[in-house]
C-alpha cells in the first residue's frame, strides 16, 4: 500500500511540474471578440467567414483554422461557412492588408478593429 | 454502511445525468412537449432513474463477509486525493472550456441543442463536419438541459459535469470494490487511479472519455454486485449504464455490444432460468437506451464515418506492417499511458501485488465477465486500428491513450477485484471441463450483434442511394454498365485526392469532370481518366501573368516519396518528400517546382512510384477562370504506332497549338500531319524533341475555322505524348480545351452526358485507308455509322438523343465496335441562357488507372466521377483523402 501511495505522490507531482496539457485558455477572450458581431447578425442560418488563409485549405496554418473553430464555437446556432458566397461575411484577418480579391465585391458593414470586420455581398 | 452510500451517490450522479440527458435529447426531438417544459420533465425523470440507482444501492448491497476495515488505506488515500484536488482544481478553473475536444465539439453540440425553435438540427450540418456531428449526444444533451434549468450557459456547469464523472467514477471504484471485497482493496485501487495524471487531467478537459470511463466502469461492477448479490435490479441497472456508455460515444457502442456478449457467454452454463431472468433484466435496462442511440444514429447524423471497402480493409488485415504498429502501440501505452513519472505497469503490477497478499480464496469464476469484456474491448480498439482509413501510426498516436484511459478504470476494478470467488456462481467440474465454450459464444454474439448493426445502417445508406442521395465517405458501389457519383460540394476549398479499388483495367474506365461554376455558370471544365503511377514525369509548363500550370503529385506507395526537381537550366533544387498516400498541388512556379522562366519542361524523379497531374489554369478575372489538361511524358507507357487526336479547331474560331513531351532518353522524331474532317491533308510539319523534353507544335494557319485532326507518326521508336490544347475566345470570355493524343481502337465504351445543362456530341476519326463501319449500340439499340478513310463523324446531340434511347439522368456509356481501329472524341458543351459552348474534350483513353492525383472541391468547384463496366458486375471503393492521406468524409451522390 505505501509503495502504492509513494508512486501515486511522484506521479501528482508531475502535475505540479506541469502547464494545462490541453487546449483552451485563452477561449473566453477569443470568444468575446466574436460575440460582438452578434448584434448585426440573424438568429440563426448560415454566414460566411473568411481569413487570411481559408482555413478550409491544406496550407492552412493551426491559429488560423483554430479561430475559425472558435468563431463557429461563439456563434452557435449560426453556422459558419468558409468562404465568400454567402450574404452576411465575418472577415477575420491578423493583416487586413491581405484581404485584396476576398473583399473587392463586398460592401463593409462594420470595423471591429482588431482585424474583425463584416461585410454584405453585393451580388 | 459508507461504501453502500458512496456507491448508491456516485450511481444515482450517473444515471440521474444520463436519464436527464436522453430525456430531454428525445423530448428535443419529438418536439411534442413546449420548451419551457421539457428540462423539467427531464429532470423528474433523471431524479426517478437515479432514485431507483441510490435505492438498489441501499436496500440490495450488504457489506461483504467479514469485511477487512484499514485505517492505513484510509489515512493514505484521503491526503492522496486531497493533495490531487489541491493540484488539479486551480487548472480547472483557469479553463472553463475544457481542451480542444471539449469545446470544440460537446460544448458547442450543447449550444446547438440549446438553441430556439428547430435551429439544433443545424448542428448536423456539412458546413460543420469537422465537428463530428454523427457523435452521440450524452454530454450535449445533459449539459444544454442543465443551461435550460439554470437559465444561463455558465460554464460551472460543463466544468462541474465533467468534474463530477471524475470523482464518481473514482467513488464507484472504491466503494464497488470494497463491496465486493474489502476496503484495502477498494483504496488500493482508488489510489492507483489517483496515480495516474491524465485521468486527473480529464476532470478539466471536459470531453467525453471521463464519462465514458464512467459508465464502462460501473456497468461492470453492476454486473459483478449484481452477480454477488444475486440481484435483477442491479443488472437491470447495468443495462442502463451500458446504454448510457453508447448514448456518450461511439466506443460505447462497442462496450454495449461487448458487455452484452460477454454477459450473456459467461452466464451459459449456470442454471437456465437464471440466466433467462438475469438476460431480461440487464435488456430491460439496455434496450431503451440503445434504441435511442441506434434510432439517432439513422435518422439524424449525415453518414460520415470510417466505412471502406471489403478489398480495402482485407489488404488492411493482410498487412502484418499494421498489426506491428497496433501491437508496439500497446506495449507501449503500458510504459507512456497516464503522463505521469512513473509507468502505469508499475502502478497495476504493484496493485496486483497488494491483491495477491491480501488474497485469501482464489477462484476465476466471477472474473470472467469483467476480463472477457475488457479483452473484447481491447480486440476491438486494435480491430478498428487495423482498418482505420488513416494512417495507422498517426491513429494510434493521436487516439490510443484516450482509449486507454476509457478503460483505465475498469482494469483496476478488474485487478482490484481479482482472485476472488464466492457464492452460487461457481461453476461445474464440467463446465469448467468446457472453458472454450462461452468465449466461442461470446465472440459469435458479438459478430452477430455487429454484423445486425452493419445490416441495418446498410440498408438505410441503399435506401437513400435508391433515392440518388446520400451514400458514404468512400462510397462502396456495384458498377454495371455506368455509375456516375458527384461529390457534394462544401464550403471550404479542399484540394483531395481519390483511389479506386480494385484497380481499374481494360473493362472498368474511372473518369473525373471537375466543373469551376461562377454565379451558377459553368465557366470551365477538367476531364481526366484515372493515372497510374510512375517514376519519372516529364511535364511541360507555362507561366505568364494570365496562364500557370499547376501540378498534382499523389504518392500511391507505402513509405515516403523522395523527389527530385529537375529543369533545363539545370539548377538543383532540394528533394522534396510527400508522404505515404498523400499528395501536394501547386503551381509550376511555387515551391517545391520553382520553375523560373515563362515556358519549359519539369522532371520529376521519385524513388517509390507516383501519380502525376499537370493542369493549365487561366485567371483571365474572377469570372473567367477555366482549366485544362497538361500531358504528363511516362517513358513506361509510350506506344510505338501512331497517336491520333481526333478533333481539332483550327482557324479564326481557335488558337490551337499542340504540345509534345518525350519521357525518353533519346530523341524522338517524326512528323504530324492534320487533315480536314473530309480526310484531306492540310500540312505535314516535323518534330524533334530533345530527351526529357517538351516542344510546340503550331497546327496549319487557316482563314476560316474548320474541324480537323491530327496524326503523330514516329519515324522510328515511340510516339511522344501529346496534347492539342485551344483556346477560344468569345465575348471575352476564354475558354480552353484539350484534345490528348491516343490510339486508335476497335472496341471501347465512351461516356456521354446529355442533360438540360450539358450536351455532348461523339467524334469519330478514321485514320486507316479503308471505310469504318461503326456500330454503336445503348440499351438494346444498335445504329452503324460509316466513316470514310482519314474523315472524321460528328454525331451531335440531337443525332444521340434521336439514335439511342438515353436513360432518364441523360448519361450514358455507349459501345462502339468498329471493322478498323478509330479515335474517339467525346465533346462536352455547356447549355445557357446565351447558347451553347464547348467547354470539354476528352479521347478515348489509351491505358488506364486507378488514381486522380487532385481534384478541388467548393468554392465554385464540383467534381464527378464517372465509373464504366465493359463486363460483369464488379464491386467498387471509392475513397477521398486530403494531401496527408487521412480519409476525407465527403458525401457522395449517386446521379441518374
Amino acid at each position: 500500500m505505501l509503495i502504492l501511495a509513494a508512486l501515486a505522490l511522484v506521479n501528482l507531482k508531475t502535475i505540479d511540474a506541469t502547464e494545462w496539457l490541453g487546449d483552451g485558455g485563452d477561449i473566453p477572450q477569443m470568444e468575446r471578440r466574436f460575440k460582438q458581431l452578434l448584434p448585426f447578425l440573424p438568429k440563426r442560418g448560415k454566414v460566411g467567414y473568411i481569413a487570411d488563409v481559408n482555413p478550409g485549405s491544406g496550407d492552412a496554418p493551426a491559429d488560423v483554422i483554430r479561430e475559425y473553430f472558435v468563431a463557429q464555437y461563439a456563434l452557435v446556432p449560426l453556422v459558419l461557412v468558409l468562404g465568400n458566397k454567402e450574404r452576411l461575411l465575418i472577415a477575420n484577418f491578423s493583416d487586413p492588408t491581405v484581404m485584396g480579391d476576398q473583399v473587392a465585391d463586398l460592401e463593409l458593414i462594420k470595423d471591429f478593429g482588431t482585424g474583425l470586420m463584416l461585410f454584405r455581398n453585393r451580388e | 454502511m459508507i461504501h453502500k452510500v458512496t456507491f448508491g451517490a456516485c450511481s444515482a450522479i450517473g444515471a440521474g445525468l444520463g436519464g436527464f440527458s436522453c430525456v430531454f435529447f428525445l423530448l428535443l426531438w419529438l418536439d411534442i412537449v413546449p420548451v419551457t417544459i421539457f428540462p423539467w420533465i427531464a429532470c423528474v425523470c433523471s431524479l426517478l432513474i437515479a432514485g431507483l440507482a441510490g435505492y438498489a444501492a441501499l436496500t440490495v448491497l450488504r457489506p461483504a463477509p467479514a469485511p477487512k476495515q484499514s485505517r492505513i488505506e484510509l489515512f493514505v488515500f484521503f491526503p492522496l486525493l486531497a493533495y490531487a484536488l489541491w493540484l488539479i482544481v486551480p487548472h480547472i478553473l483557469d479553463h472553463p472550456h475544457g481542451d480542444w475536444d471539449g469545446w470544440g465539439i460537446w460544448n458547442m453540440h450543447a449550444r446547438f441543442l440549446l438553441a430556439a425553435n428547430d435551429s439544433w438540427r443545424d448542428l448536423f450540418s456539412n458546413y460543420i463536419s469537422w465537428s463530428h456531428p454523427d457523435y452521440p449526444l450524452m454530454i450535449p444533451g445533459m449539459i444544454a438541459g442543465l443551461w435550460h434549468l439554470a437559465g444561463s450557459e455558465s460554464p460551472i456547469i460543463h466544468q462541474t459535469v465533467s468534474f463530477l464523472f471524475g470523482i464518481a467514477a473514482l467513488g464507484i471504484l472504491v466503494s464497488s470494490v470494497t463491496l465486493l471485497s474489502d476496503s484495502g482493496r477498494g483504496f488500493a485501487a482508488g489510489i492507483a487511479l489517483l496515480a495516474t495524471p491524465s485521468f486527473l487531467w480529464h476532470l478539466g478537459y471536459q470531453m467525453a472519455d471521463l464519462p465514458l470511463a464512467f459508465y464502462f466502469l460501473m456497468t461492470l461492477a453492476l454486473l459483478k454486485l449484481a452477480e454477488k448479490f444475486d440481484s435483477a435490479l442491479l443488472l437491470g441497472l447495468g443495462g442502463i449504464s451500458a446504454g448510457f456508455a453508447a448514448w456518450t460515444k461511439d466506443e460505447g457502442l462497442l462496450f454495449a455490444m461487448v458487455v452484452t456478449t460477454a454477459f450473456l457467454s459467461t452466464g451459459a452454463g449456470l442454471d437456465r432460468k437464471r440466466t433467462l431472468r438475469d438476460a431480461l433484466s440487464f435488456a430491460a435496462g439496455l434496450v431503451p437506451v440503445l434504441t435511442l442511440v441506434l434510432a439517432f444514429k439513422m435518422f439524424l447524423t449525415p453518414a460520415v464515418g470510417m466505412l471502406t471497402g471489403l478489398d480495402v480493409i482485407s489488404a488492411k488485415v493482410l498487412d502484418p506492417g499494421r498489426y506491428t504498429a497496433i501491437v508496439r502501440a500497446y506495449v507501449g501505452q503500458a510504459f507512456v499511458f497516464g503522463d505521469g513519472r512513473i509507468p502505469v505497469i508499475a502502478v497495476v503490477v504493484a496493485l496486483a501485488v497488494y491483491v495477491r497478499l491480501r488474497s485469501r480464496r482464489t477462484g476465476y469464476s466471477l472474473q470472467r465477465c469483467t476480463n472477457m469484456t475488457l479483452g473484447l474491448m481491447a480486440v476491438g480498439y486494435a480491430a478498428t486500428y487495423l482498418i482505420t482509413p488513416y494512417e495507422v501510426k498517426w491513429h494510434l498516436a493521436s487516439s490510443l491513450s484516450r482509449l486507454v484511459l476509457q478503460l483505465w478504470p475498469s482494469i483496476l476494478f478488474a485487478v482490484g477485484t481479482s482472485r476472488l470467488e464466492f457464492g452460487p456462481a461457481t461453476h461445474s467440474a464440467s463446465e469448467q471441463q468446457y472453458w472454450w465454450r462461452n468465449p466461442l459464444i461470446g465472440v459469435a454474439t458479438l459478430v452477430a450483434l455487429m454484423a445486425t448493426f452493419a445490416l441495418v445502417r446498410g440498408s438505410l445508406i441503399r435506401k437513400d442511394d435508391q433515392g440518388g442521395h446520400q451514400t458514404t465517405a468512400s462510397g462502396n458501389f456495384e458498377v454495371n454498365g455506368l455509375l456516375v457519383t458527384k461529390l457534394r460540394s462544401g464550403p471550404n476549398l479542399e484540394l483531395a485526392h481519390a483511389s479506386l479499388t480494385p484497380p481499374t483495367g481494360k473493362s472498368l474506365q474511372a473518369l473525373l469532370i471537375s466543373d469551376y461554376i461562377w454565379n451558377n455558370i459553368l465557366t470551365g471544365e477538367l476531364v481526366a481518366y484515372a493515372s497510374s503511377p510512375q517514376t519519372e514525369g516529364v511535364l511541360p509548363f507555362h507561366r505568364t501573368s494570365e496562364y500557370r500550370t499547376g501540378i498534382a503529385v499523389y504518392n500511391a506507395g507505402t513509405r515516403p516519396a523522395a523527389i527530385r526537381v529537375e529543369m533545363n537550366e539545370g539548377l538543383e533544387r532540394p528533394l522534396f518528400e510527400i508522404p505515404p498516400n498523400g499528395h501536394i498541388v501547386a503551381y509550376a512556379d511555387e515551391q517545391p517546382f520553382l520553375a523560373g522562366s515563362d515556358f519549359g519542361t519539369i522532371r520529376l524523379k521519385s524513388d517509390v512510384p507516383v501519380v502525376i497531374q499537370n493542369v493549365l489554369n487561366y485567371h483571365g478575372s474572377k469570372r473567367n477562370y477555366t482549366m485544362t489538361n497538361m500531358p504528363v511524358g511516362d517513358a513506361g507507357t509510350l506506344s510505338a504506332s501512331s497517336l491520333q487526336i481526333p478533333y481539332a479547331v483550327l482557324g479564326s474560331a481557335a488558337a490551337a497549338e499542340l504540345v509534345l513531351v518525350n519521357p525518353t532518353d533519346k530523341w524522338l522524331q517524326g512528323s504530324v500531319k492534320w487533315y480536314g474532317s473530309s480526310g484531306v491533308l492540310l500540312q505535314t510539319s516535323r518534330y524533334s524533341i530533345k530527351p526529357r523534353d517538351s516542344t510546340l507544335q503550331m497546327p496549319p494557319v487557316l482563314t476560316d475555322s474548320q474541324i480537323a485532326r491530327a496524326a503523330l507518326i514516329p519515324d522510328s521508336g515511340f510516339s511522344p505524348a501529346g496534347t492539342l490544347i485551344f483556346r477560344m475566345d468569345r465575348n471575352e470570355v476564354l475558354r480552353l480545351v484539350s484534345v490528348p493524343a491516343t490510339a486508335a481502337v476497335k472496341s471501347l465504351k465512351f461516356f456521354i452526358e446529355c442533360t438540360n445543362t450539358i450536351e455532348s456530341e461523339l467524334v469519330i476519326a478514321n485514320a486507316e485507308v479503308e471505310d469504318a463501319i461503326v456500330r454503336i449500340s445503348l440499351a438494346g439499340v444498335q445504329r452503324e455509322i460509316p466513316v470514310k478513310p482519314g474523315a472524321i463523324t460528328i454525331l451531335t446531340t440531337e443525332q444521340i438523343r434521336r439514335l439511342f434511347n438515353l436513360p432518364d439522368g441523360g448519361r450514358a456509356a455507349l459501345r462502339v465496335e468498329s471493322n478498323t481501329p478509330v479515335a474517339i472524341a467525346g465533346l462536352r458543351y455547356v447549355v445557357t441562357d446565351a447558347g451553347r459552348r464547348l467547354v470539354a474534350a476528352y479521347s478515348n483513353p489509351s491505358s488506364s488507372g486507378s488514381f486522380f492525383p487532385s481534384f478541388a472541391l467548393g468554392w465554385g468547384f464540383e467534381t464527378q466521377f464517372v465509373m464504366i463496366n465493359s463486363q460483369a458486375p464488379v464491386g467498387i471503393s471509392l475513397s477521398f483523402f486530403d494531401r496527408l492521406g487521412k480519409l476525407l468524409p465527403l458525401p457522395v451522390e449517386i446521379l441518374p
